[in-house]
């Protein structure tokens, strides 16, 4: 009986394979990308091959998880870089805040 | 070497000039959009759960839920700077997509669908709204709602 182990073990294999034919820059960063996805996924995915495994679900519903994950991946993205911004935005208005009380503190 | 009182003096008005002439590097916090997205996470979740019994019994349904999910698009759209929530929510809603769109797509060929399909589908769509709710927080203030 094939395990969740197993199946790591597969995907794993099969991305360095994939990877193999990118230029070198890109390979690193697939893998890398491979990887993240597998750590945010890890818990679903075992769910959701053990629902396969028992005939639960279809292989087109696992697709369909599989897809969704990835598209939740890219809302990920977006929401990390809108939180850098956001803190950046808040670094910018303290900044102009020191700017005019350090002015005030100073001179007045 | 610099004089470090000159270095104060010239530092301070390029540094205002700098960011002054700065757009916002994100739209400022909505109530509105975080109502949209609150309000709309516990219709669409409410929604999907009927997806047990035929399409057609909540077709009206589902075109009134879409109809909210656009204007929730495009107020977002709308908004100044705030280019990744609107991208968050084309992602969330397009018909040929992988999250709402993938979901009503099979609801509407298959007819209806079963529990696990509507249960494990319920997570990716409640885990995106929630990207969502999380970016429109942070503009208010930090907040540590990232999974």
């Amino acid at each position: 009986m094939a395990t969740f182990d197993d199946y790591l073990d597969e995907l794993q294999q099969g991305a360095k394979k994939l990877a193999a034919g990118l230029v070198d820059g890109l390979q690193a960063d697939a893998l890398s990308d491979m990887n993240a996805f597998l750590k945010r996924s890890e818990r679903d995915l075992a769910r959701w091959t053990k629902q396969l495994a028992e005939g639960e679900i279809t292989t087109q519903d696992f697709d369909d998880f599989v897809q969704g994950k990835k598209a939740l991946a890219e809302m990920h993205k977006l929401t990390k870089a809108g939180l850098a911004a956001a803190k950046l935005e808040r670094f910018r208005a303290d900044l102009i805040s020191l700017v005019i009380n350090a002015a005030v503190k100073v001179y007045l | 070497m610099i004089d470090r009182r000159y270095c104060s003096r010239g530092l301070i008005p390029v540094l205002l000039l700098f960011l002054g002439a700065c757009a916002p590097m994100i739209g400022p916090y909505s109530p509105t959009a975080y109502k949209n997205a609150t309000g709309l996470k516990a219709e669409t979740l409410a929604l999907m759960d009927r997806a047990t019994m035929p399409y057609s019994q909540s077709e009206a349904m589902i075109e009134e839920l879409m109809v909210e999910i656009d204007k929730a698009y495009e107020y977002v759209h709308g908004m100044p700077s705030d280019d990744l929530s609107a991208r968050q929510w084309a992602l969330l809603r397009r018909p040929d997509g992988d999250l709402l769109g993938k979901f009503l797509d099979r609801w509407k060929t298959d007819g209806r669908l079963t529990p696990v399909y509507i249960g494990e589908f319920k997570g990716l769509v409640s885990d995106a709204f929630d990207e969502i709710i999380c970016l429109e927080a942070n503009k208010k203030a930090a907040n540590l709602c990232l999974k």
